[in-house]
């Protein structure tokens, strides 16, 4: 490229200042998609892979007809490190599914994800700790924080290192009391997530035949048979763990182990959702076809500039210059301007990332700092460049010199089929684009308006730890929360929509086992969550029996079991014959991207969960009053847990479970 | 230098061919000014063109040098167009996003010649025909005198041993044209160029020492 090339280009350049600036622009808008694409992309893909054992830990997954759950017995962690010597390190780790405040002298956290896990997890997820209290090695524990939740619980302390400091959990009445011993480093994004993390050299213990599950990571040697590793699991699971007592009555005893690589447990977990995996996929599809799309635009628009430069590739070739040197020259023209698209694109980004940043409620911050995302940028350009560019260098640098300089010279026609063709292929993508929005657009309506089978609005989501199992613990709450005007129901249950699931469970009818999800309740549930009652009744307490094995079932439990008058039938599970008093429509308290699980609700809770969310419906405009009262009352009300008083609005936590798809629109 | 051999140039119009040459014969030796004369449609660019390699014949035989050209590739044709043969057009073709300077040196560009001996050589030129005072305006700030000036500084650039005119001073008026055959007969007796030129006019055709007339595509004279 000689720098007469460059100031031809530049000129002309000049010459059509708003069509070069428009086509510019237009690029870079494309160029501006892809980076806010590939942000996410690479976010999504980094959980972990800054470990260096990310290639080395799997989690043992247990399968069980076809449904695959991230939990295991504990034993089998005891069992692989004992027999399997190509496992380095096993680490269990479990977690407690409530928001629960932690209390220092000094001040409070709520810790929202507190887990605990065997002491090897530090050393496999790469668990860094101020001071050096992991390497002391003398600690049979180690309660872990995270910085935020150090600054909370202690803010008067000066560092992240401190001699081991009591806290209590819950209250200060609550008899829970723990020693934090130290403060974890920032880690970047990973699996393993934390505001507090307890340790233990055993988690759990030498009860062999603890039934609670743990999840199960295993780290293997470099080269490992990974196949040959899972089948030495599943022979493991076989039989030794599944034929222990504690596990042989459960449905675990019928399962087989899987193994699923750390790099998958993010977008695409075997026990979980794949619509992470499926968003990465998309927005990568999506980005190219934008970048395509602008490629095609500016191919289009420079063969009809064509006619501005057929004099100079003339005379040029005139002067003995080859097609190719040519070809090279418009190539570099292309090139030139993509790469400049690419920055003015970057420039954007980084200029509106704080409303992008809300907007798309995500992390910009490596925009700014550039490395991965400024070589993925320039890679793009060039693609984008030799996409768009190489169709426009050929046809113009195999014009012949004759017919140009004879000055009779015209492009249009022979080019016309295909700058056609590009405008058709451009139109279609757009309309299919359009059509894809008003789906997505239709799908989020459907999400936001549609029948989900319960009424999350002016429903109130109270958080508390306190077991209120039974209907008489519960009592009281009710009786004082009725008591609020603004109040219309008020029900304990053992799940909440966009918050702890459903226990999964085995349901005998007609001596045929099936699985089905069982959520323990309270009287006024149905009510509470605005559910409709097909047949049969709802729970009351004129009918004594509905406490001791009543049941409700909805509709699909209906259909899968095969059910016919099922009121007054009789079906079995978690060691209890439950009479169906009743049948509820379909609730989607999983959100709309789960199959509806056949469902049991009943008041007696032998299932092995507890009922400790509290849920109030509150007649329509009474909120905020409402919660105010309730919120001053609340120590009164709940005297186990009622220091703090912390609730949610069930319509927002459902939401949340589709802010994923939202973000996308 | 130049030997024709039986050049034949047809296009198939319907199921038969309308012939541009038939059966072109020519010698053109070195030094010679050669004026090709004819009225329109006779094949006289046609001639120029197939001359100057623009074109290909469709029969017949072409020494350069005695070199037969018609068999060479790209690239080999590419560097006998940068080392013997310089174009003026009637229309000029100067690349109007180029400066005066800018235009002449482009050719010497593609001669791989370093910035230094270029400036030399352009600097060279613009004196030679007086416009210096004009080297960095763009093409069309200039009369239609001046750009025939300008490109003829351009095709001798590169020192062509052959240079190609196809009506020069077809968009001139008669002083302009008079000025542009004068450099003309001065380059060919004074630097020795060989100069073949396609002309209308009986007045430019004198100032050359050989004519070639064309009629329907055979050379009567």
């Amino acid at each position: 490229m000689n720098l007469n090339n460059l100031k031809i280009a530049w000129r002309n350049a000049l010459k059509t200042k708003l069509f070069t600036a428009l086509n510019i622009l237009g690029l870079a808008m494309g160029f501006a998609g892809f980076i806010l694409a590939y942000l996410y992309i690479n976010r999504e893909t980094s959980y972990d892979r800054w470990n260096a054992n990310y290639n080395q830990i799997y989690l043992v997954g247990l399968s069980y007809q076809g449904n695959n759950t991230d939990l295991t017995p504990p034993a089998l962690a005891t069992a692989i490190k004992a027999t399997l010597p190509e496992v380095t390190e096993v680490g269990r780790v479990s977690y407690f599914p409530y928001e629960l405040p932690f209390i220092s002298d000094d001040g409070q956290a709520f810790v929202n994800d507190w887990k605990a896990a065997d002491l090897s997890i530090i050393r496999m997820f790469g668990i860094e700790v101020f001071g050096n209290a992991v390497h002391q090695g003398d600690h049979p524990e180690l309660n872990l924080i995270t910085p935020e939740m150090a600054q909370a619980l202690f803010p008067d302390s000066a560092g992240l290192t401190f001699e081991p400091r009591l806290i209590a959990l819950q209250n200060e009445q609550s008899g829970m009391y723990y020693h934090i011993h130290g403060v974890t480093k920032p880690r970047k994004l990973s699996n393993l997530t934390y505001d507090a993390i307890f340790f233990k050299p055993d988690l759990a213990g030498d009860r062999q035949g603890d039934p609670l599950p743990y999840q199960t990571y295993i780290q293997v040697k470099p080269g490992t048979d990974i196949d040959q590793l899972d089948k030495k699991i599943k022979h493991l699971y076989k039989q030794e763990i599944s034929q222990q007592h504690h596990v042989a009555t459960s449905a675990f005893a019928k399962g087989t182990t899987y193994l699923d690589p750390l790099k998958n447990l993010h977008l695409k977990p075997k026990h979980g959702l794949n619509t992470g995996y499926i968003t990465v996929w998309a927005l990568a599809v999506l980005s190219g076809v934008i970048l395509l799309l602008a490629g095609i635009n500016f191919a289009n628009l420079m063969i009809a500039q064509a006619n501005r430069r057929a004099r100079e590739i003339g005379i040029k070739k005139v002067f003995g210059v080859s097609r190719i040197g040519l070809a090279v020259q418009f190539m570099c023209e292309v090139v030139i301007q993509c790469v400049l698209a690419a920055g003015i694109a970057w420039l954007l980004v980084v200029l509106c990332r704080d409303g992008l940043q809300q907007w798309l409620a995500y992390d910009l911050a490596p925009v700014a700092s550039g490395g991965q995302q400024a070589w993925q940028l320039l890679l793009a350009a060039v693609m984008t460049a030799l996409v768009s560019g190489i169709y426009p260098a050929a046809i113009l640098s195999g014009y012949r010199p004759v017919s140009i300089l004879k000055g009779n010279f015209q492009t249009s026609h022979r080019t016309a089929w295909f700058r056609h063709a590009l405008l058709t292929f451009q139109f279609v993508i757009a309309v299919v684009f359009i059509s894809g929005m008003l789906i997505i657009n239709r799908q989020l309506d459907y999400v936001r308006d549609g029948d989900k089978g319960f009424d999350p609005a002016q429903v109130i989501y109270i958080k508390n730890a306190m077991l209120l199992n039974n209907p008489a613990d519960f009592k009281p709450f009710r009786d004082r929360m009725q008591a609020y005007p603004g109040i219309e129901y008020a029900t304990v249950a053992t799940s909440v929509p966009g918050g702890i699931g459903p226990a999964k469970k085995e349901f005998v009818y007609a001596n045929e086992t099936h699985r089905a999800d069982h959520i323990a309740v309270d009287f006024d549930y149905v009510e509470t969550m605005g559910m409709e009652v097909l047949q049969g009744r709802s729970f009351t307490d004129a009918f004594p029996a509905d406490s001791a094995k009543g049941a409700l079932v909805n509709e699909t439990l209906v259909k899968a079991f095969g059910i016919q008058n099922p009121i007054g039938k009789t079906i079995r599970g978690c060691d209890t014959d439950f009479q169906i008093a009743g049948v509820v429509k379909d609730s989607k308290i999983a959100g709309f991207e789960q199959l509806v699980a056949p469902t049991v609700y009943s008041i007696k809770n032998p299932c092995g969960q507890y009922k400790t969310e509290i849920l109030v419906k509150t007649r329509q405009g009474t909120a905020r009053e409402t919660l105010a009262t309730l919120g001053k009352d609340w120590k009164s009300i709940n005297r186990l847990d009622g220091e703090y008083f912390r609730y949610e609005f069930v319509d927002q936590k459902y939401a949340a479970l589709h802010a994923q798809q939202v973000q996308l629109e | 230098m130049i030997q024709l051999n039986n050049i034949f140039k047809w296009y198939n119009v319907g199921g038969s061919r309308s012939f541009v040459l038939k059966d072109i014969n020519l010698h053109i030796a070195e030094g010679e000014f050669v004026s090709i004369m004819g009225p329109s449609g006779s094949g006289k660019s046609t001639l120029l063109h197939i001359l100057g390699l623009l074109d290909e014949p469709d029969e017949g035989e072409y020494f350069f040098m005695n070199e037969n050209v018609l068999g060479l590739k790209e690239k080999q044709r590419s560097a006998l167009y940068k080392q013997h043969i310089g174009f003026v057009f009637q229309a000029y073709h100067l690349i109007d996003e180029l400066t005066v300077y800018e235009n002449i040196e482009t050719p010497l560009i593609y001669k791989n010649l370093k910035s230094g001996e270029r400036k030399a050589i352009v600097g060279d030129l613009l004196d030679r025909f007086g416009i210096v005072g004009k080297k960095d305006l763009f093409p069309t700030q200039l009369s239609g005198g001046q750009q025939q000036l300008v490109g003829i500084a351009r095709a001798l650039a590169t020192t062509p041993k052959l240079l190609l005119a196809d009506e020069p001073t077809g968009n001139l008026n008669s002083k302009q044209g008079e000025d542009i055959m004068n450099l003309f007969k001065q380059l060919n007796e004074e630097d020795g160029v060989t100069i073949v030129q396609v002309t209308h006019s009986e007045k430019n055709a004198e100032y050359g020492n050989r004519i070639v007339e064309l009629l329907d595509g055979q050379v009567v004279k």
